[in-house]
Formats: structure tokens, C-alpha cells, sequence
């Protein structure tokens, strides 16, 4: 089996030795973005950001529509440019050199949403070939990268010399995303890589980006409308709001100021929503809950506890 | 008879075989069965390559069956001297609102439909404002569409459809690229013109708690309807809906797992409040 391990590469330490490293991978200082700055239509989406990404964590961003994710996931691989601030990636601000925006560009990969209608190559291997062959990696490392990412987003061997084109919207999207793991980003960015997928597909694009993430141990950041999905896999998450970060914590922290969440019209997970209404009616429900097995634990301690009595 | 919006008779179909000549394709729709009385809000569910949108598809004669028929408000959709009505009477609502506004300004995009099926001028004003009203995108109606969220314009793709004045509105998973706010408008829209305009509306989702507000359920699965009923029949089949690729609204999905930790639970509860209800009974 091929695993991304195996391939040699530069400047990629082990990943314990990664998660041991004090530098976050990413650092975002006082980042602001204006658009169409001294016109009319003069729109500020971002008002002085900062964040520090850690090696190795996986964060889910959330916000909703005009909040800033946007503006701020395509600053992080020098896509667009900071009308003031920085970003530094591994300690060296990106937007430093024509050198540095290149390095970003395969260090940070980003899946935007709806990713497959950017496939344009005739077979499916050419198309997750594109990035690393911008690398300029030999043919042969080409070949590894390309036969392993089509594995980590589940697409068999078979399907390599077919057209894109002729495969389902859900194996496209998996060949997309193929095509930026196959750069062997530090840092994975995804722009709501689960939009429009059924419930089936939703969990085994998850799992194979968890898959990719355990292996390799590089940094996930992943945009979602989702706050269930993002509670499932992520350590922490970010909330925007009017291109400030509301809130940075974990899933706990962040669900437990629920009326804050309520009042930037986010949606609360189902079980929190349940949790309240519990409460209300006088069950003694303790500490934060937003999955299914949460409150089913909770709810069975409870009728332990009462039939201990 | 007079009742029913959509029959489909034995509905069959499949995309046209590839150039290998492929001859064993299945049939993406095969003999499907289904009437969809009028007035009624239907939610359509199924793993994405289900058949779910080739059959909303043929609801408005967009694509015509290759066996059995299919029925608008009594009109064979085969019969092209029908066409125009049955697209008039039966809209239709897609997943990306970017594809479905053609003009400028918001007003002459909603307007467009009904220009083009020549209605009189002053009803076209009338329609219009309605249709805005109706989604709540009046106070817009001199915008730019481009400008708009997502959300919004799908809103305006909505009263585009509501100015042809339709009897039946089929939404193609209209929500899929919508935030929560958004998803909740389209919804709260779909609400109002069950309730209040007696639209009859076929609505394709992913989304089991939009599927859970509708009046009936119908679940495909490679062709096929393989449940059919109201939601809270349809969603009480935990077991089944995991093995097709679905899943259950979370409060099944509790009630479920409560009940097989020995719990006496009914499974139906499925809305929040319900659910509250029923567990603040047994654990409060």
C-alpha cells in the first residue's frame, strides 16, 4: 500500500517531531482586507485578524455569509494580498518575495468550493498530476503522489486514465481535492468541501481527509456551515463575524455561548437546541452538549442515577 | 383524478449509452409509480445517482420519459402542443441561483418569465411585486442581482418562478449551496406557499430536517421509490435509511439509540419540541 509517508521530500520533518514545534505553521497578524478601497463600493471584510495555526491541528471555520471566511482562507496562500498586516508562514511572511508567494502557493493548498468544475485535464491522472508537476518533482515522485492521493480520496486505480468528465459530481470532487493533496500542502485549506453531497458522501470525504490529516499530520482548516460537522472533527473552530474572529475555541467552549451564536444567525447544533429545551423543562442536563452521543450518555446517567436511588 | 398535480405511470429512463455502446446501464428511473396530489408539499430523498432529480426533471417535461408517462395536472408531457403550459403551471427551482438570473436589475429578471409568455403589462407589475413581496425581496427590486448573497438570489430566482404563476413548484435541492440563514428563508418561502397559496410543492433535498417539515416522504434509491409515507413513517426506519446512505433528523437518530439502551421510547417525536417532550417525561 502506498502511503505518503514513504515518499521522500524535502523540508518535511516526522510528524511527531512537527507536532513537538513550537512555530505555528501559520501566523496571521492584524490582518486587514479592504475591497475596492476609495470607491463607493469601498467594503472591509477583514479588521485586523490574528491567529496562530498550530502544526498538525485541524480547525473548523464557520461564519456566515459576508463574515470574512472567504477573504481570509484565500490571503493564506498569497491568492489575494493584505491591505494591511501579515501572514507568516513557518516564521517568513509570504507576501515578502515572488519567491515567497510561490512557496505559499504549494505549501498552503486551498479547495475551493464546487472544486470540480476546475477539472480540465483529459484523464484523471493528468489532472491530479497539475500541481505537483508545477513543482518540478521528477516523474517519478509524480507518480507516487499521484497514485497515493488518488487513494486517500478513494479513488481506485481503475479510474485513473478515465476522463473526469464521465465520473459522478462525488468522484470528481474527491479527484479535485486529489489534485491539491497531491502537493503535499503543510497546511490543507477547504472551502466547504462537502456542499451538496449526500449524507453518505459527506462522511466519506471527511473520513478521507481525517485519513490524510492522521498520515501526514499537516494542518486542516475547513470552512463549513456545518457546526455538527465541525464539532465531529475539528479541535477547535473559529467563528467570524464582520471580519473579526467572535470566537476561538474548542467545540465545548464555543457551543457553550449559544445565545451569542444564536444572535449572529448561526445555527446551533440540534442536541444543544434539545439540551436547552431539557433544561427547561427541569432535566438536570450538566456541562455542553451538541452530538447525539453526548446526550445519550447524559440522558442514560440520569436514569442510572434514578433508578440508583 | 381532479386531485392529483403529477402522476408518473411507470415512469423509465436513462442517459443516452456512451460511445463504447455500454448497452447494460441501469435505468436511472425504472417503472416509477408516484401521484402527488395537489396542495400537498412532497420532500424527495435519496443518495446522490438515486434517479431523485431526473424525476423532478420530468415533472415539467424538461426531460420525457423513455417507457410509461408522465402527467401535469392532467397534460401528457410527451404532447408538445402542451409544452408551454405545463411549464407555466409547473416551475421549477435549481441548486445554483448564479445559473437562473438573466437580468440587471432584480424587478426585470423576475419579470422575464412572464414578458416572455406575453401577460399584460399591468399584470406583469402586479405579479411582480407579489412574487417580491412573497419571498421578501421587495425593497430590492431596483438591485443588481450579481451584488445579492446567495440566498437572496435565490430568492429572486423563487419569485421568478412565483411571476408565471405556477400550481406546482419542483425546488432541486435549492438550499445545497445556501448558508443557515439562507436555507431558512427558502424554507420559511416553501412554507408560505403550501399554506398560504395552496402551491403544490416537490421539494429534492439532503437535508432530512427540511424533509421532516414536508407532508409526505418519498425515499428512491437507484430507481426505485423504496419508502414512501409521511415523515414521521419514513424516518422511524432508522435501519433501512443508514443501509440506502441517508440518515435520520439527530432526534431520531437519540430516540433510536435511547430505545436500543433499553429505553421505551416512541420513535416519531421529530421535532425538537416533541422530542423535548417526550424525553422530559421519562427523564425529568
Amino acid at each position: 500500500m502506498l502511503i505518503m509517508g514513504d515518499i521522500p521530500q524535502k523540508r518535511k520533518p516526522h510528524r511527531k517531531e512537527k507536532c513537538m514545534s513550537k512555530t505555528p505553521i501559520l501566523k496571521i497578524e492584524n490582518l486587514t482586507h479592504v475591497y475596492s478601497k476609495g470607491t463607493p463600493f469601498e467594503l472591509s471584510a477583514l479588521n485586523g485578524i490574528n491567529l496562530e495555526i498550530g502544526r498538525g491541528e485541524v480547525i473548523g471555520i464557520i461564519g456566515h455569509t459576508g463574515s470574512g471566511k472567504s477573504t481570509l482562507i484565500q490571503h493564506l496562500n498569497a491568492l489575494i494580498k493584505p491591505t494591511d498586516g501579515k501572514i507568516y508562514l513557518d516564521g517568513k511572511d509570504i507576501n515578502e518575495s515572488k519567491q515567497s508567494v510561490k512557496e505559499a502557493r504549494s505549501r498552503v493548498g486551498l479547495v475551493f468550493q464546487y472544486p470540480e468544475y476546475q477539472l480540465f485535464e483529459e484523464t484523471v491522472y493528468k489532472d491530479i498530476a497539475f500541481g505537483p508537476k508545477n513543482m518540478r518533482l521528477t516523474p517519478d515522485e509524480i507518480d507516487v503522489r499521484v497514485r497515493a492521493s488518488a487513494q486517500f480520496v478513494g479513488i481506485g486505480e481503475e479510474l485513473l486514465e478515465r476522463s473526469p468528465f464521465d465520473l459522478s459530481g462525488g468522484q470528481k470532487r474527491r479527484i479535485a481535492i486529489a489534485g491539491v493533496i497531491a502537493m503535499l500542502p503543510e497546511v490543507l485549506v477547504l472551502d466547504e468541501p462537502m456542499a451538496g453531497l449526500d449524507p453518505a458522501g459527506r462522511r466519506e470525504i471527511m473520513e478521507n481527509l481525517m485519513g490524510y490529516h492522521q498520515e501526514t499530520g499537516n494542518a486542516m482548516l475547513i470552512v463549513t456551515h456545518s457546526m455538527e460537522e465541525a464539532a465531529r472533527y475539528a479541535q477547535r473552530m473559529i467563528v467570524l463575524e464582520h471580519g473579526r474572529v467572535a470566537m476561538d475555541g474548542t467545540p465545548e467552549q464555543v457551543f457553550s455561548r449559544e445565545k451569542e451564536l444564536k444572535e449572529m444567525g448561526l445555527a446551533v447544533p440540534e442536541m444543544t437546541e434539545l439540551a436547552e429545551k431539557l433544561r427547561e423543562y427541569g432535566v438536570p442536563l450538566e456541562g455542553t452538549i451538541y452530538t447525539v452521543e453526548q446526550m445519550r450518555d447524559a440522558l442514560l446517567s440520569l436514569k442510572g442515577g434514578l433508578q440508583d436511588a | 383524478m381532479m386531485d392529483i398535480a403529477i402522476k408518473t405511470d411507470n415512469l423509465t429512463y436513462f442517459y443516452n449509452v456512451d460511445e463504447t455502446g455500454d448497452q447494460d446501464i441501469p435505468d436511472v428511473l425504472d417503472n416509477v409509480s408516484i401521484e402527488i396530489e395537489k396542495g400537498t408539499f412532497v420532500a424527495i430523498l435519496g443518495h446522490n445517482g438515486s434517479g431523485k432529480s431526473t424525476l423532478a426533471k420530468h415533472m415539467n417535461a424538461l426531460l420525457l420519459p423513455k417507457g410509461g408517462t408522465v402527467t401535469a395536472f392532467g397534460m401528457d408531457t410527451k404532447d408538445e402542443s402542451l409544452l408551454l403550459e405545463i411549464r407555466r403551471r409547473v416551475g421549477m427551482v435549481f441548486q445554483n441561483p448564479d445559473n437562473q438570473i438573466v437580468s440587471n436589475v432584480v424587478e426585470e429578471d423576475v419579470a422575464f418569465a412572464p414578458e416572455n409568455l406575453g401577460v399584460p403589462s399591468q399584470e406583469i407589475r402586479r405579479r411582480v411585486d407579489d412574487a417580491l413581496k412573497t419571498v421578501g425581496m421587495y425593497e430590492f427590486r431596483s438591485h443588481a442581482p450579481h451584488l445579492l448573497s446567495g440566498g437572496q438570489k435565490q430568492r429572486v430566482a423563487i419569485a421568478g418562478v412565483l411571476a408565471m404563476d405556477p400550481d406546482c413548484i419542483v425546488f432541486d435541492e435549492p438550499t445545497a449551496m445556501l448558508d443557515p440563514s439562507g436555507r431558512r428563508d427558502v424554507m420559511e418561502i416553501i412554507h408560505k406557499l403550501r399554506y398560504e397559496r395552496g402551491t403544490t410543492v416537490v421539494l429534492i433535498t439532503h437535508h432530512m430536517e427540511e424533509a421532516a417539515l414536508a407532508d409526505r416522504v418519498i425515499v428512491m434509491s437507484d430507481g426505485h421509490v423504496v419508502m414512501d409515507g409521511k415523515p414521521k413513517e419514513v424516518f422511524v426506519r432508522v435501519e433501512e435509511l443508514d443501509e440506502l446512505g441517508l440518515t435520520v433528523p439527530e432526534t431520531t437518530r437519540l430516540l433510536f439509540e435511547l430505545k436500543n439502551a433499553g429505553v421505551d421510547l416512541p420513535l416519531d417525536a421529530l421535532s425538537i419540541d416533541e422530542c423535548a417532550k417526550v424525553l422530559a417525561d421519562k427523564f425529568g
